[in-house]
């Protein structure tokens, strides 16, 4: 998620990330004596682009250009554009996080099953924006370890969707998905083999047999050597692991 | 308890504590058996045979043939279960039926005690005296109330030890059971469990080992119905089904087990193996008619329904000296165990009491007519409404399912593996 813009040399400063705070630039606009309309002629954007910007939205597509030409026009600094640094959410570690929000936030998005509009979040909940944004942070954080995360859409939009499956994962769900269904034939025959009479090389195999079975800690494959049988008895093959010649061969 | 078969007056006072303590000896002594007739104006042998299948813990309230009440009492009398009757109040009916009861009982080895309840200290000049000189005319002797408590004393039984309850086995295919096992359950549980699932896959290895012919998937699947079938509870029938798994797939089968199905059918579908643990037995001798009872051990050890109403008296063997029952069925014979062999055995006698020889069928209607096999799955089917014991899973077929059949019930099915022997293993 990237809804957060960093200074010039923020890089330099690690976690030192600032959010465009939409009251600062309102007011520095009526400061100035900016209508919105004017504003955002001499800004070459749209009145509506600078309104959603006064109010927490669009940032995710400002460019250091742009806030470089509104910070002159108004007479300020990017940084005095920005929340106070005391006021800025950092980012959030399961410990850190107190609040009932990213529960909230996440029973609502567990509810619609599809994408919802940050603004629509913010006007049910009655929250403002920032407060939801802080709020989906935290949700995202305390979600990562179980498997799920915010998707975002063009940051006006957000759901819960699944992580992609990682290696050790991968390894978990194949074992669980054996352990349940257990072998299918091309499987079985491997396993069979494999207890009856030995390694075999895995290029004679059902591709997918092989894989399925050494993600779930079944087979060995790590000591072949060669890309090709080439009909050499003498190669190393496939094996059962430990597990399997528990579970098989009754060792 | 007996010593001799003649019967024995007891002399007592009119106490009610004392047919109360005689009501309650067959708790303490399974070989005694109260006979309390109903008062009635005119006693006969039937109102002493009612009692005596009253006496035998019968319920009356379930479902029951129009059969004769003597033949159904003899037939239950002649298994030789029951030692000793109790009479209760036995100058209550008249010497006539007395002696024939006593003859009766004689017939089947019981000893009968006729308890005599009198007023008068004069035992001569009692109304009780014609019973006593019918009890001296068989050989029999008196004795007192305090001779007869001492001879039938309370037994305390010890408790029955209650068995440790277990977790239940994983539910996981048998490619992985072992190690979830090892990993989910206690040390000594695992242990238990690894000793039977070791043991059982190394039997069932020999035994796949040893099929040979044509159709090994076939003989395979009748092997394994034939173990499964036996099995009492489910944790059992599911550790049965994994080391199954594990020795066929190292003998060229896959068993393909959908674990759900399985478990779903291992407690709904009755088996025999279920009998013992939900005591069909005991359940099905609350029918005063034996043929119940027969009929569903028949089904139960492998009978077809369409084979039971051909059956004659003479299929039926006598008791072996273990108590199992071998009945002729279809050219083949069908192997029934001691408790359940017991109904088969009351059926024959009784059939026997009502007049017919050995060529005659084993089972007929009231009338004497032959039974079709629509009755004979009304009488499986009805069990389960009258007391709670299903024996065949409705609706009841006319043939039992072979192997194949049978497994796919349990959602289990058997594959072989063609190459996997002689497969193209590299050497290492």
């Amino acid at each position: 998620m990237s809804r957060t813009i960093e200074e010039p040399g923020a890089s330099e400063r690690p976690g030192w990330i600032r959010f465009l705070d939409p009251v600062k630039v309102r007011q520095a606009r009526i400061r100035q004596g900016w209508a919105e309309r004017n504003l955002s002629g001499t800004l070459g954007v749209s009145t509506q682009v600078l309104v959603r910007l006064e109010h927490g939205a669009n940032q995710r597509y400002l460019t250091l250009a742009f806030l470089n030409q509104l910070a002159s026009i108004l007479g300020v600094t990017i940084a005095e554009l920005t929340y106070d640094p005391v006021a800025v959410p950092t980012q959030p570690t399961a410990d850190t996080i107190e609040s009932d929000d990213p529960a909230t936030v996440g029973a609502v998005l567990a509810q619609t099953h599809s994408a919802v509009q940050l603004d629509t979040l913010a006007t049910a909940l009655i929250w403002t924006l920032p407060r939801v944004l802080l709020a989906l942070d935290q949700l995202d954080t305390l979600l990562e370890p179980t498997g799920q995360r915010l998707c975002w859409h063009h940051d006006t939009h957000v759901q819960l969707a699944n992580l992609p499956v990682a290696d050790m994962t991968a390894a978990v769900v194949a074992a669980s998905t054996l352990s349940e269904d257990g072998p299918d034939l091309p499987e079985a025959r491997l396993l069979a083999k494999l207890a009856t009479t030995g390694p075999v090389h895995p290029h004679l195999e059902s591709r997918f047999a092989v894989m399925r079975l050494s993600a779930a800690g079944f087979i060995d494959t790590s000591v072949i050597t060669g890309d090709r049988p080439a009909n050499d008895r003498g190669a190393e093959g496939a094996r059962l692991t430990e597990l399997a010649r528990f579970n098989l061969v009754l060792d | 308890m007996s010593v001799s078969l003649a019967p024995v007056a007891v002399v007592t006072s009119p106490s009610r504590t004392l047919n109360r303590w005689v009501s309650a000896r067959r708790r303490h002594h399974q070989g005694v058996c109260c006979v309390d007739v109903a008062p009635v104006e005119a006693p006969t042998m039937l109102n002493v045979a009612q009692a005596i299948i009253d006496g035998l813990g019968k319920n009356p309230d379930v479902t029951t043939m129009k059969a004769s009440t003597e033949a159904l009492a003899t037939a239950w009398l002649s298994l030789g279960e029951i030692t000793d009757v109790f009479v209760p109040d036995a100058q209550l009916l008249p010497v006539r039926v007395i002696g024939e009861t006593i003859t009766l009982l004689a017939q089947h080895n019981i000893r009968c005690w006729l308890l005599l309840s009198t007023t008068n200290t004069a035992l001569t000049e009692s109304p009780i005296h014609p019973y006593v000189q019918l009890v001296d005319g068989h050989g029999g002797h008196t004795i007192g109330e305090a001779d007869l408590r001492a001879a039938f004393p309370d037994v305390t039984r010890r408790q029955q030890h209650k068995p440790t309850v277990r977790p239940r086995l994983p539910r996981v295919d048998g490619v992985a059971f072992r190690s979830a096992c090892r990993d989910l359950l206690e040390p000594d549980h695992f242990a238990e469990i690894d000793g039977r699932f070791v043991g059982l896959v190394r039997e069932l290895r020999a035994e796949i080992a040893a099929i040979t012919g044509k159709n090994k998937t076939r003989t395979l699947a009748r092997m394994l119905k034939a173990r499964l079938a036996e099995t009492g509870d489910t944790d059992t029938f599911v550790l049965t089904v994994r080391a199954a798994q594990v020795a066929a797939l190292t003998a060229g089968f896959q068993i393909r087990v959908n674990t759900a199905f399985m478990i779903g059918a291992a407690e709904a579908i009755p088996r025999r193996g279920r009998a013992t643990a939900e005591r069909w037995w005991e359940q099905l001798d609350l029918y005063r008619d034996p043929s119940l009872g027969a009929i569903a051990a028949l089904y139960t050890y492998g009978a077809n329904t369409v084979d039971i109403p051909t059956i004659a008296l003479c299929d039926v063997s006598a008791p072996d000296a273990t108590g199992n029952v071998t009945v002729g069925v279809a050219e083949s014979g069908v192997l029934i165990p001691a408790p359940a062999g017991r109904f088969l055995t009351a059926q024959v006698m009784f059939r026997h009491c009502c007049g017919a020889d050995d060529t005659d069928l084993l089972f007929t209607s009231h009338r004497a007519d032959d039974v079709s096999v629509a009755y004979v799955a009304s009488q499986l089917n009805m069990t389960a409404g009258d007391v709670g014991v299903a024996v065949a899973f409705p609706p009841v077929r006319s043939r039992q399912l072979d192997g194949p059949e049978w497994l796919r019930r349990y959602g289990i099915k058997i594959d072989k593996l063609s190459y996997t022997p002689t497969g193209e293993a590299v050497a290492s």
